[in-house]
């Protein structure tokens, strides 16, 4: 029995994975096939030719490409200006003393269990009275502000977990706050502020409401607008549609690969302290 | 490299701050008004009379046009309407932006509540009297040559502008639904050509019945599937004036009208997607891999035939929906109208765009190239669109087509309707039961 | 009183740009949402809204459609998150077994779902669902696996478009809680494991009295987002079924938004939100007072 756990244990796994990848395989199928209108069926899809076609076309189609660097720069900034703040904030919560605090990160925590989706309208009007209709600093101010709070609750966990103890040292060699947080607190939460990271860029990246009232002008759209405009008002090009919706699946994935060494490091807290 | 770091946040903060400027700044450069005024030489004692001065040349213009047009139809706006529409009019940039059709109502409601508004947009029309009441749109009677283009429309789908006593917009293109069937089935039921009653169209149902396979086809219970068949079987949902269902929609003809429905249900000639079944109607219609066709007609718009071109030119054959007791059939109108937002910056401008969207030859150009019926009567007329085979058929369709309840609270009303029709054929109601009450509801809705 | 003044000046540079943008663009929305919630609200003309009082929140007492939503809300979170969280933290035990190899790349596919687009997946599994026999699952379950005669229709009926939906959040939503439990097990010191085995525990029981306990703050933590998570489910109903078919598949969220956007009634929509983020609230109340307290001391 002990030698056949390995065996079971790696099949359950691959079975899950057909499960599990087993939907993307069947997109990337799709949208290899020649453009149709009707569903094609799963046998027509395994016969029929394969070709990339339908990439080069979408690329072309509906401005995808122009949108997809749009939804790149804004994802990107998003993500770094939105870790920064929220690393902040949460340090501040975990490490400062001051009054009304709990009180404070409650209200935070409130507004999370609040459904947010009527805000956009009270959002819209106050990104126009700044001027900031039709603005990549309008959207990324809002995205940004939006996700502060989960990126905060997220994060002050991690640094309250990391021992006070550590900060000793540097009190002792006259550094500051900064240098606390700079030299200790980061680095020890790198796989917080990994995950966070691909969080913050996934969910700009998929956010097409705000995006979609916030922009204006064409040409300043982003991604998940043109896949939008890739379904039609009576009929879908599905072949296209995949096509396009595979190569917006793809900077997710690198950025995950990218970012997933920080997933998990287990030997951190331990060393940190007995050093 | 300690002095780096340590003002890093201060730095990210301040460029953030900074960005926050600098793009506030330039927005607010790109909303100053324009031109500035030129002082007139105005000569204050002469007394000749001087030849009159020669026009000064328009000031150029931007006009913002919404709309969601598909791909191909958006392509025949940019390359053939817009640059026609500039030679007559070369000072006025038409700026079009094509919205996504899904969450298009959300788009327009906040841009109207955050001030952001284009000047034009061409709507679906069963929108209009919800965006009136609401405040987002301004009424046109008084643009000039309003009634002329009341005179050149159709009724119709002028009506589907109106609310509490104006109209906020014109009717651009409609379309209705006809009866598209198969030749191969109509042959199979023993016909050679299209059923022209429908008393003739049930009786070929049953005799397909036998082979299983169906003869009606009624896309669903809801508001754009059913009230085709619902109108020509006698059935109606208002007054003329769209004022109360109660009388209306539970008459003895409109319940008549149910009860013939349901029983056709009942008896299996109707095919599966009135409840939600397979296959879809246009897979039903046409077959798919493996699978032959097994409807003999069903109910659709000219994007059928656009859509699938060729590969339908034989095999279907369109025609207008068999009539009913009164004689004739009574199809559904959909379509778009153009309106026009409160605190739009050009209106004027917007107008002579929409004036041209409505001339006999842009009219003509877009049935062709896209299937839109025109709404201009002249238009629909016209030689050229006899060309195109199916368009006939949708145009005659037009005559005697009937608009669904125009009402602010139209999406209500479809609810409510739908719901009616959907518990009737499931059974959960008699349809007396279903009507009475959906008339009870809708008479609120209609307050 | 100088004590407070200084400790706020100690932590403004770090905290007062969270707190302003969370005030002006979460906090100050959510205040004006719950007083819309009062009126009949004029989007356009806010003057011109008229005073209901409880008028709205009465009326979603009364509406048969809200007890739908409801029921579709209440069972999209009781059958979401327990599959959720069974099957992420059994896949995080299993990858984390000693033996298993690989586990960098199983860690990566089965993360996949959960950083994919909303839009994409909600409009693939659309795809996969489709009716008739050229819908992938139904060739499947008809010509492949012969377990049923005829095709489903899947989005056309309530329930079966419910279950689609319910399919979807698990499926995208397993790999999150695997990652989180795998955080946690991994962070887990090796030197308990070592001591135990010397008091003589094997693998049963070192996992029933110290891993299982040890996940305590992991389970809560997860538990609590997942439930928010099903609470607040949106797109993925918004993009397939858009609540039909006749409105028999929408959620709180969604039959709120259609209120709000479809018939433009913003008062009622506005009553229907703060209902539910007060049902939001009751359910994860338990849970609460154990967050930030969570440290674990070995």
């Amino acid at each position: 029995m002990r030698k056949l756990m390995p065996w079971v244990a790696h099949l359950v796994l691959v079975l899950g994975i057909v499960v599990v990848v087993g939907p993307f395989v069947y997109m990337i199928l799709t949208s290899l096939t020649s453009d149709n209108f009707s569903l094609p069926n799963p046998t027509k899809l395994l016969n029929s030719e394969k070709s990339l076609d339908n990439y080069f076309e979408a690329w072309n189609k509906n401005h995808f490409s122009q949108y997809f660097l749009n939804s790149l720069f804004i994802a990107v900034i998003t993500m770094v200006l939105s870790l920064s703040l929220a690393s902040m904030t949460a340090y501040a919560f975990a490490r400062f003393p001051f009054p009304g605090k709990e009180f404070m990160f409650r209200m935070f925590l409130f507004s999370m269990f609040v459904p947010a989706i009527l805000n956009i309208i009270p959002q819209f009007t106050i990104i126009k009275s700044l001027g900031l209709v039709d603005t990549y600093s309008g959207l990324i101010l809002l995205y940004i502000s939006t996700g502060v709070v989960g990126s905060t609750f997220f994060l002050r966990g991690f640094f309250e977990r990391i021992p006070a103890e550590l900060e000793e040292s540097i009190v002792m060699d006259g550094g500051n706050r900064w240098t606390i947080f700079r030299s200790i607190y980061i680095p020890l939460s790198l796989p917080a502020i990994g995950t966070l990271g691909i969080f913050a860029f996934s969910g700009t990246w998929d956010e097409f409401i705000v995006a979609l009232t916030l922009i204006k002008t064409e040409s300043n759209r982003t991604l998940p607008i043109a896949l939008q405009l890739f379904r039609g008002q009576y009929a879908t090009y599905y072949g296209l549609f995949f096509a396009a919706s595979t190569m917006a699946l793809l900077p997710i994935i690198i950025i995950f690969i990218i970012f997933q060494k920080q997933f998990v490091n287990p030997n951190l807290s331990e060393g940190g302290v007995k050093g | 490299m300690r002095i780096t770091k340590r003002w890093l946040p201060k730095l990210l903060l301040v460029l953030l701050i900074a960005t926050v400027f600098l793009a506030a700044c330039g927005n607010n450069e790109g909303n100053t008004p324009a031109a500035e005024e030129k002082p007139v030489a105005a000569p204050v004692d002469k007394k000749e009379v001087e030849p009159a001065p020669a026009a000064e040349p328009p000031k150029p213009v931007t006009v913002e046009f919404w709309h969601a047009f598909g791909e191909g139809e958006e392509k025949v706006l940019l390359e053939e309407v817009i640059p026609k529409f500039n030679e007559q009019y070369p000072h006025i940039t038409i700026q079009g932006t094509r919205m996504p059709t899904e969450n298009l109502d959300q788009q327009v409601i906040t841009a109207a509540a955050g001030g952001a508004v284009p000047d034009v947009m061409r709507m679906d029309n069963t929108w209009v009297p919800r965006m009136a009441k609401e405040g987002v749109l301004q009424a046109v009677d008084n643009f000039a040559d309003f009634n002329k283009v009341v005179a050149d429309s159709f009724d119709g789908p002028m009506a589907t502008n109106y609310y509490n006593g104006n109209y906020y917009g014109v009717p651009l293109d409609t379309n209705t639904k006809i009866a598209i069937y198969s030749k191969e089935l109509l042959a199979e039921a023993g016909a050679t050509e299209a059923p022209k009653t429908i008393d003739e169209l049930v009786s070929l149902a049953r005799k397909l019945k036998e082979n299983g396979k169906f003869g009606i086809t009624i896309g669903g219970p809801d508001f754009w599937n059913m009230p085709p068949w619902f109108w020509t079987l006698g059935g109606t949902i208002t007054d003329d004036k769209y004022t109360v269902a109660t009388g209306h929609l539970n008459s003895e003809a409109s319940i008549k009208a149910l009860e013939t429905i349901v029983s056709w249900n009942d008896e299996g000639l109707l095919a599966p997607p009135i409840l939600g079944g397979q296959p879809g109607t246009w897979e039903g219609l046409r077959g798919e891999e493996g699978k032959p066709a097994s409807y003999m007609m069903i109910n659709d718009g000219p994007w059928f035939f656009s859509i699938l071109g060729d590969a339908v030119k034989d095999t279907m054959i369109p025609a207008k929906m068999p009539s009913g007791p009164d004689g004739k059939s009574h199809s559904i109108i959909g379509g778009q109208d153009m309106v026009f937002f409160n605190g739009a910056k050009q209106p004027e401008a917007a107008w002579t765009f929409t004036q041209f969207m409505l001339s006999e030859e842009i009219q003509v150009l877009m049935a062709i190239k896209t299937g839109a019926i025109p709404t201009n009567k002249n238009a629909a007329q016209a030689d050229a669109l006899k060309d195109v085979y199916y368009l006939d058929e949708y145009v005659a369709e037009m005559e005697t087509a009937m608009a669904r309840t125009p009402s602010p609270n139209a999406n209500q009303i479809g609810d409510v309707f739908g719901k009616a029709f959907e518990k009737a054929l499931r059974k959960d109601a008699t349809p007396k039961e279903a009507l009475d009450q959906a008339a009870t509801e809708i008479d609120a809705l209609l307050k | 009183m100088n004590k407070a003044i200084k400790q706020y000046v100690q932590v403004a540079p770090y905290l007062a740009l969270g707190f302003i943008m969370t005030c002006i663009f979460v906090l100050y929305p959510l205040i004006k949402g719950v007083y819309i919630s009062f009126f009949e609200y004029k989007v356009i003309n806010p003057s011109q809204s008229l005073f209901l009082g409880w008028a709205n929140y009465i009326k979603v007492f009364h509406d048969p459609i809200i007890y739908i939503a409801l029921r579709n809300t209440l069972l999209f979170a009781l059958v979401t998150v327990p599959l959720q969280w069974a099957f992420g933290i059994l896949v995080a035990m299993v990858i984390n077994l000693q033996f298993i190899r690989f586990k960098v790349f199983f860690r990566l596919v089965y993360y996949l779902p959960v950083i994919s687009s909303w839009i994409v997946v909600s409009y693939l599994f659309q795809f996969l669902f489709a009716d008739g026999s050229s819908g992938v699952v139904n060739y499947l379950l008809v010509d492949f696996f012969h377990l049923r005669d005829e095709p489903i229709a899947w989005l056309q009926n309530t329930w079966s478009a419910n279950i689609v939906i319910w399919l979807l959040s698990v499926w995208k939503g397993v790999g999150w809680v695997m990652i989180m439990y795998l955080a946690a097990l991994q962070s887990v010191p090796r030197s308990l494991y070592e001591a135990a085995a010397i008091d003589g525990a094997k693998g049963a029981r070192t996992f029933i009295h110290i891993t299982l306990p040890l996940m305590r703050p992991m389970t809560v933590y997860v538990l609590i987002n997942l439930i928010i998570g099903a609470f607040q489910a949106f797109i993925q109903v918004f993009l397939i079924t858009k609540g039909g078919p006749l409105d028999s598949t929408h959620l709180l969220n969604t039959y709120m938004f259609k209120h709000a956007f479809q018939y433009f009634d913003f008062g009622y929509a506005a009553a229907i939100s703060v209902m539910l983020g007060l049902l939001i609230f009751i359910f994860t109340y338990s849970q609460q007072r154990t967050f930030g307290k969570d440290r674990i001391e070995y």
